[in-house]
C-alpha cells in the first residue's frame, strides 16, 4: 500500500485504550512495526501489539524510578528509559524476564532526549544539565560528553554514521561517530527561535531532511546535507510549552505533530502544505504521534493511546 | 454616732441617736440622711438596729427618699438581710424586711439585680409562717405586676420567666403608686396586694408630676427610658408619645379612664428616654394636642423603635450578669454607659463583617498543590477525561483490522545490523524464563535490579562543540587574513592545476605546508601522531577538478560551505572522511547542483592519490580514515544508496581509532 494524500486524509481511529491513569510520555515503534511500546507519567510501561490483534499485550511497572523516553534497542525484547524519580539514570531493561540489566549513571537533571542508534548499541541522551551523553548498551560507563550552552537535543542518523547535536536553539552539529571527540564536521547555523526551545530533532528515514520539534508552535525541516532551512509547519496549538514530538512517515514524505487540542496536523515535507488534521478526539495534549515504519497505522497518545487506520482501500 | 449606735443594743437609745436624722414621725428627712442612713444600715450586724432602721424607712413615705435609698444600695442591704433572716431563720426579720420591701419603689431591674425575689417567692411558697407567706405572696403579685407590664412592653408574651421580666425596663411607676396610697390611703400593703391595673394607673397618674420633674432634673434617666418602653408595649399605643414627647401635666388631667392611665403613667418615665431621643430627632413636641394626635399616627413607628432599642438592651444584659452592678449604679450609670450610644456597639451584619472575593484562577498557575491529595486529583482527572471522552469511542474493534505493509525503497540499513546486545539478549532469552503476570495483580513495582557488575570508571572522552582543528571560530577563520588566504590559495591551486601533472610531487607539499603554516600557524603534524595505522590513500588532490574561482569565494565566505572554512583547504580531512561525501558524490537526484560541485570534491578526497600523500615520516602517516580494512573497503561507499556502508565502523573499532587524520595531516 502507497502512502499519499488520500490514504493520509482517511485515517480514523480505529482503536481506543486507556491503560494509563497519567499521561503518556513517549512511544515507540519496533523497527518491525509489530509492537509498539509506551512510557506513562504513571510509571507503567505498556506494550502493544499493533501489526495483528491491535491490543496490549504486555504491561510492567517503574513505579520506583518512574519512566520517560522509553526506546527499544535491538533485541526486540529490551528497552532503555530515563528515569524521572530516584535519580536521573537511564536504566537498561529486559521486558522478558522484566530485570534492569543496566543503569547509566551520568546526567545531573532530568532527560529529554534518549535516541537509540539504528544500527549498533550506542545511544546518546540529553539532559537539562546542559550535557549530551553518548553511551553504549555493554557499559556503564559514559563514552562521550558534550557539554552545552542549553537545553540539547540530540538524534543519529537513520545509518547510524553521524549524529546531529543541536544546540542553542539555532545551530546543528554533525559529527561522526567514530571520531566524535574531535568536534563535528559540520555547524548548520539557523535563525534562532526565541520565543521557544527546541526539543527534538529527528533525521527522516532516508537521512535527507533534520525535523525539529520544539515546545512552541512550531516544526521546522533543514536539509540534513547542507543546513538549509526548508520548511516550517504551524497551524497546530501550542500555548503551554509541550514539547510537542513531530514524526516523519516511514517514506518521509508527510510530517506529523500532535496538538495542544488532541488533533493531528500532517504536512507535507516537501511542499509545507497541510495535508490533514485528524481529529481523535483526545481529551488532552497530544504529545506523541507517531507512524508505524513498516505498517500503515499510525499510533497517537495523550493519556489514551489511539491506533488510527486509513479507511480507504487502496 | 455609727459606732454608737452599732455598740448599743437598746433600740431607744439608737433612736433618740438618730433623731436629727428623723422627723417627728420618725421617718428620714432628707436625701442626706437618707445616704447616712444606708451607710448605718451597710454597717448594722446587729438585729436590733436593723429593726429599727427598717421600721425608720417604712415610715418613710416620701418617694425621692425611697428611691433615694435604692440607689444608695438599699436594694443589695435588703437582699443581704433577707438573706441572714433566712439563714438564720429569723421569720419576724423576714416579715419585717419584707413589709419595707412592699414599699420600696422597684423597678424591673431591681428585682432583677438579685436573688430577692427569688427569696421571696421561696417564702411564698414554703414559708411556715403564715403571715410570711402571705406576705410574701402578696409581694410576689405585686411584683408580677411590675414584670407584667414589662414585659407587656417587649414581647406580648405573658412573664413566664423571670428572666424576661428582669431584662425589662424598670417600672418605677409601680412603687411610686404604692406609696403614694399608702399615703392617701394610709395602708400601703393592701394596696399592694389589690393592685389591678387600672388602680396601678391611676394612681400612676397622680403620682407621675413629681417622677417627671425628677427625671428632667436628671437622676433616673435609666429608668424612666426603660420604663416607657415597658409600658407602651403593653399600651401599645400611647408608647410613641411617651417618647416623642416630654411628659406633661396637661395630659394627665385630660384622659380620664383607663386607656388614659395607660397613656399617662409612662409620661414620667418617658421623659428619660425622651431626652435622648429628643436630641437626634424631636425635640419637644409635647402639647397636650400635639401628643394626642401624634397618639395615632406615630405609633406603630415609634413602637418598632422601642421594641429594637429594648431588644438591645435585653442582648446586653443576657450577656453581663446583672446580680453584679450595685443596685443604685444600674439605674443611672447603666443608663450612662448603655444608653442609646449601646445600640451603636452592636456587631456589623454578617455580610459586613465578611467579606469575599473571587479570584480566577489563571490558566497554568499553579494551586496550592499541597492541600490537594494527589491521588483526589488524579481520580478527578479520570473522571474529567471519562467525561469528556464521551465522543471519543470507536465503534469498536470491527474498526481494527491488521495494517497493511506501506511501499517503502529498501532500508538504508538493517537496523540493528551491528548490535551485539541483542545477540546477547537473545542468548539470554533461551537461559532465562519468560516472567509471564496472569493478573495485573502480578505485576511487581519495580523490575529486579541489575546484577552488579564490576567496571572500571572511565572519564568519558569531551565531545568538543568545535572543530579542534579549527584555529578560530568557524564565523571568523576569514577575518584575519581575508585576502592572504585566498591569494595563497590561489596560487597553491593555480600551481597544482597549472603543473597539470603530479610529477612533482615534492614541489606540491612544499607548497602545501607552506599555505597550511601560513593560513592556521599550526604546526605540521600536530595531530599526526595519534593518527596511527594503516595507510590511507589521502590527500589534497581533491582540488584537481576545482577551479580557483570556485575556491576563493570558500575561503571568503566561510558561511558558503557549512559555514566552515574553505573545506578543500582548512579542512580537508574533514571533507576526506565525511560520510555524506559519497551520497553527494552519487549525486542523488534530490541534490542540488552547488551541493554536487562540493560534493564531487570530497569522494575524490576519500579516494585520495597516494602520490599526493604529504611526504612525512612514515610514522607519522597519517591514520588511516577507516578502520584497518584493505582498499575494497571503499568500494561500498561507490554504490549509490548505501555510501556510508563501507565506513561504518564495526563494533570495537568505534573509540580510539577513528580519528581523523585528514584534518591535522593535511595542515602540514
Amino acid at each position: 500500500m502507497k502512502l499519499g494524500d488520500g490514504v493520509v486524509k482517511s485515517f480514523r481511529v480505529a482503536k481506543v485504550f486507556r491503560e494509563n491513569s497519567d499521561r503518556v510520555n513517549s512511544i515507540d515503534f519496533a523497527p518491525n512495526g509489530e509492537s509498539l511500546i509506551s512510557g506513562s507519567d504513571d510509571d507503567s510501561i505498556v506494550i502493544y501489539d499493533c501489526a495483528n490483534e491491535g491490543k496490549p499485550k504486555r504491561t510492567v511497572y517503574s513505579k520506583k524510578y518512574g519512566v520517560d523516553h522509553i526506546n527499544y534497542t535491538h533485541a526486540g525484547n529490551t528497552v532503555i528509559y530515563a528515569s524521572n524519580k530516584v535519580d536521573d539514570a537511564i536504566r537498561y531493561q529486559s521486558i522478558h524476564d522484566n530485570k534492569y540489566l543496566r543503569y547509566f549513571n551520568g546526567h545531573t537533571k532530568r532527560v529529554v532526549c534518549l535516541c537509540m542508534s539504528p544500527v549498533d548499541d550506542t545511544f546518546l541522551s540529553g539532559s537539562l544539565d546542559k550535557t549530551i551523553r553518548l553511551w553504549d548498551l555493554r557499559s556503564q560507563n559514559c563514552q562521550g560528553i558534550m557539554h552545552m550552552p542549553g537545553r540539547p537535543v540530540a538524534s543519529f542518523d537513520p545509518e547510524g554514521l553521524i549524529f546531529a547535536a543541536g544546540i542553542n536553539s539555532e545551530m546543528i552539529k554533525l559529527y561522526d561517530l567514530r571520531s566524535f571527540d574531535k568536534g563535528p564536521f559540520t555547524t548548520f547555523r539557523l535563525q534562532q527561535d526565541k520565543d521557544c526551545d527546541w526539543t527534538g530533532l529527528k533525521f527522516s528515514p532516508d537521512g535527507k531532511l533534520i525535523l525539529i520539534s520544539t515546545n512552541g508552535a512550531v516544526t521546522r525541516l533543514i536539509d540534513a546535507f547542507h543546513g538549509q532551512p526548508l520548511q516550517s509547519f504551524m497551524g497546530h496549538l501550542n500555548t503551554k510549552g509541550i514539547p510537542l514530538e513531530a514524526s516523519f512517515s516511514p517514506d518521509a514524505q508527510y510530517v506529523l505533530s500532535g496538538s495542544q487540542d488532541g488533533q493531528i496536523h500532517v504536512w507535507n515535507s516537501e511542499t509545507g502544505s497541510k495535508t490533514a488534521v485528524l481529529d481523535g478526539k483526545h481529551p488532552s495534549p497530544l504529545q506523541c504521534v507517531k507512524f508505524n515504519p513498516r505498517f500503515m497505522m499510525l499510533a497517537s497518545a495523550c493519556l489514551n493511546m489511539a491506533f488510527w487506520l486509513p479507511t480507504v482501500e487502496e | 454616732m455609727v459606732t454608737m449606735e452599732n455598740n448599743h443594743v437598746d433600740p431607744l437609745t439608737l433612736l433618740k441617736a438618730m433623731s436629727s436624722m428623723l422627723t417627728h414621725l420618725g421617718a428620714i428627712k432628707g436625701a442626706n440622711e437618707m445616704e447616712k442612713l444606708v451607710q448605718l444600715m451597710k454597717d448594722g450586724k446587729l438585729l436590733v438596729s436593723r429593726c429599727v432602721y427598717l421600721n425608720i424607712l417604712r415610715v418613710t413615705e416620701e418617694k425621692d427618699l425611697l428611691e433615694k435609698f435604692l440607689a444608695e444600695g438599699g436594694w443589695q442591704i435588703m437582699n443581704q438581710w433577707l438573706v441572714d433572716a433566712k439563714d438564720s431563720e429569723n421569720l419576724a426579720l423576714v416579715l419585717e424586711v419584707m413589709k419595707l420591701l412592699q414599699r420600696l419603689p422597684l423597678r424591673i431591674d431591681h428585682l432583677k439585680e438579685n436573688n430577692t425575689p427569688k427569696l421571696v417567692k421561696a417564702f411564698a411558697k414554703s414559708a411556715s409562717c403564715p403571715k410570711v407567706k402571705n406576705l410574701a405572696s402578696s409581694l410576689m403579685t405585686s411584683w408580677l405586676a411590675i414584670i407584667r407590664d414589662s414585659s407587656g412592653a417587649t414581647t406580648t408574651d405573658d412573664m413566664t420567666k423571670k428572666k424576661k421580666f428582669k431584662t425589662k425596663p424598670p417600672l418605677d411607676r409601680i412603687p411610686k403608686k404604692e406609696a403614694k396610697k399608702a399615703k392617701t390611703d394610709s395602708k400601703p400593703p393592701p394596696i399592694v396586694k389589690a393592685p389591678s391595673f387600672a388602680k396601678f394607673r391611676k394612681t400612676g397618674l397622680e403620682t407621675d408630676q413629681e417622677p417627671l420633674k425628677r427625671v428632667l432634673k436628671g437622676e433616673k434617666k435609666g429608668i424612666a427610658t426603660k420604663r416607657n418602653s415597658i409600658e407602651n408595649d403593653d399600651a401599645s399605643i400611647p408608647d410613641k408619645k411617651l417618647k416623642t414627647d416630654t411628659k406633661q401635666p396637661k395630659k394627665i388631667t385630660i384622659s380620664a379612664g383607663f386607656m388614659d392611665a395607660l397613656n399617662s403613667v409612662p409620661a414620667p418615665a418617658v421623659k428619660r428616654p425622651v431626652k435622648r431621643k429628643a436630641a437626634s430627632s424631636k425635640p419637644k413636641t409635647p402639647n397636650a394636642t400635639s401628643q394626642a394626635q401624634k397618639l395615632s399616627p406615630g405609633h406603630d413607628a415609634s413602637v418598632s423603635g422601642e421594641a429594637a432599642d429594648f431588644g438591645v438592651e435585653m442582648a446586653e444584659k443576657e450577656r453581663v450578669p446583672s446580680p453584679v452592678i450595685p443596685p443604685t449604679e444600674p439605674s443611672k450609670p447603666k443608663l450612662n454607659k448603655y444608653g442609646k450610644p449601646m445600640k451603636t456597639v452592636r456587631w456589623h451584619d454578617d455580610s459586613r463583617l465578611e467579606s469575599i472575593r473571587y479570584f480566577e484562577l489563571e490558566e497554568g498557575e499553579r494551586v496550592n498543590v499541597t492541600t490537594q491529595n494527589f491521588k483526589d486529583a488524579l481520580h478527578r482527572d479520570r473522571l474529567q477525561e471519562r467525561e469528556r471522552m464521551g465522543g471519543f469511542h470507536p465503534k469498536g474493534d470491527g474498526d481494527w483490522k491488521k495494517p497493511k505493509l506501506i511501499d517503502l525503497p529498501a532500508q538504508l540499513v538493517e537496523i540493528g545490523c551491528n548490535s551485539l546486545e541483542r545477540e546477547l539478549q537473545n542468548k539470554r532469552e533461551k537461559s532465562v524464563l519468560q516472567v509471564i503476570f496472569l493478573t495485573p495483580d502480578m505485576i511487581p513495582d519495580c523490575p529486579v535490579e541489575p546484577d552488579p557488575e564490576p567496571y572500571e570508571m572511565i572519564p568519558p572522552k569531551m565531545i568538543p562543540l568545535d572543530d579542534p582543528n579549527e584555529p578560530a571560530p568557524v564565523t571568523s577563520t576569514p577575518s584575519p587574513t581575508p585576502e592572504e588566504n585566498p591569494d595563497v590559495l590561489t596560487n597553491m591551486i593555480s600551481t597544482v592545476v597549472g603543473n597539470g601533472s603530479k610529477t612533482s610531487d615534492e614541489h606540491i607539499k612544499d607548497k602545501l605546508r607552506e599555505i597550511i603554516q601560513t593560513a592556521t600557524g599550526k604546526t605540521p603534524m600536530a595531530d599526526g601522531s595519534d593518527a596511527p595505522g594503516p595507510d590511507i590513500p589521502q590527500a589534497p588532490v581533491p582540488w584537481d577538478g576545482m577551479q580557483p574561482q570556485q575556491m576563493m569565494p570558500n575561503g571568503g565566505d566561510p558561511n558558503m560551505m557549512f559555514n566552515g572554512p574553505p573545506p578543500g583547504m582548512v579542512a580537508p580531512g574533514a571533507n576526506g572522511y565525511f560520510p555524506s561525501d559519497p551520497n553527494m558524490m552519487m549525486g542523488p537526484p534530490n541534490m542540488m547542483p552547488h551541493m554536487m560541485n562540493n560534493g564531487a570534491k570530497w569522494p575524490r578526497t576519500a579516494m585520495g592519490h597516494p602520490h599526493n600523500r604529504p611526504n612525512m615520516p612514515p610514522n607519522m602517516r597519517p591514520m588511516n580514515m577507516r578502520h584497518n580494512g584493505p582498499p575494497q573497503q571503499f568500494q561500498p561507499r561507490m554504490r549509490p544508496r548505501e555510501p556510508w556502508r563501507g565506513l561504518r565502523p564495526r563494533r570495537g573499532d568505534f573509540r580510539g581509532r577513528w580519528n581523523i587524520p585528514n584534518r591535522g595531516n593535511f595542515r602540514r
